[in-house]
């Protein structure tokens, strides 16, 4: 995947049939970070942080729905993809940048924390299994197409 | 002849919901944002500058001092503020949280 175009408000991205495969199965396994995962604070645990703690986790579950809602309308429901010479360009607009970056990053996290929290720095910890290769693939997936989009962000002589 | 007042009636506040306006209003919680090897740098940097509006200059140097130090103190606001900004970075995926400055 790379960008091919980037505009004010619009970036169309280059895609291979396989990375377009690639996209849309990972895809499919959002959201991965359970919303219990975060904290408001590290301390806290009177009944008004327990509340306040409650009311992020509903806040957070209600954007993941709602994030979870627009992938399947935008990539799944609906075609996206235009076909081109050697494979399909994909069109994002601005405001859906930040989503499919949050996107990424939550099925990166998520499955960081399916294999344990590993140290990353540390890669022999990370031997694939039956059961991690699945994680460790989604991670490094995820990671690729964040910084795919960051760089799109970040433009020429910004980065 | 005189109009009896009608009987004044004190609203009955819950003590646990009292809300203390020194607390509440006064810039008295960190926003903190903590060290994981997952989140990316490029990605932590990029959050940082859309949540604050920063500079990339000024969102680099929090996001090595979260790499390098284990975290970094990203602002100090008031609860309100404090519960919005934590909630933005969350909904990046950052490991941040609030803690009260005392």
């Amino acid at each position: 995947m790379r960008l091919v175009s980037r505009k004010v408000d619009e970036f169309v991205f280059a895609l291979t049939a396989q990375e377009k495969g690639l996209m849309l199965t990972l895809l499919r396994f959002f959201p991965q970070v359970p919303v219990a995962h975060h904290r408001l604070n590290q301390t806290a645990t009177s009944p008004v942080a327990r509340e306040n703690q409650r009311l992020l986790e509903d806040s957070l579950t209600a954007h993941k729905a709602d994030d979870k809602e627009w992938v399947a309308t935008t990539f799944q429901g609906r075609p996206r993809f235009q076909p081109v010479a050697g494979g399909y360009h994909l069109r994002v607009k601005r405001a859906e940048m930040e989503r499919l970056l949050q996107i990424f990053n939550d099925l990166r996290v998520g499955s960081w924390l399916a294999l344990s929290a590993p140290d990353l720095e540390e890669k022999r910890k990370l031997s694939p299994t039956r059961l991690t290769a699945p994680f460790i693939q989604r991670m490094e997936l995820a990671g690729i197409f964040e910084m795919i989009l960051l760089k799109a962000l970040q433009g020429p002589g910004n980065g | 002849m005189p109009i009896p007042a009608d009987p004044v009636v004190v609203p009955q506040i819950d003590p646990a919901k009292q809300t203390d306006s020194k607390t509440d209003f006064e810039p008295g919680y960190l926003v903190i944002c903590w060290n994981d090897p997952v989140n990316l740098m490029d990605y932590v940097t990029h959050v940082f500058q859309e949540v604050f509006g920063w500079q990339r200059k000024r969102a680099e140097k929090h996001m090595l001092e979260v790499h390098e130090k284990g975290k970094s103190v990203l602002t100090r606001e008031s609860l309100e503020r404090a519960e919005f900004y934590v909630h933005q970075l969350q909904k990046y995926n950052l490991h941040a949280t609030m803690e009260p400055t005392s």
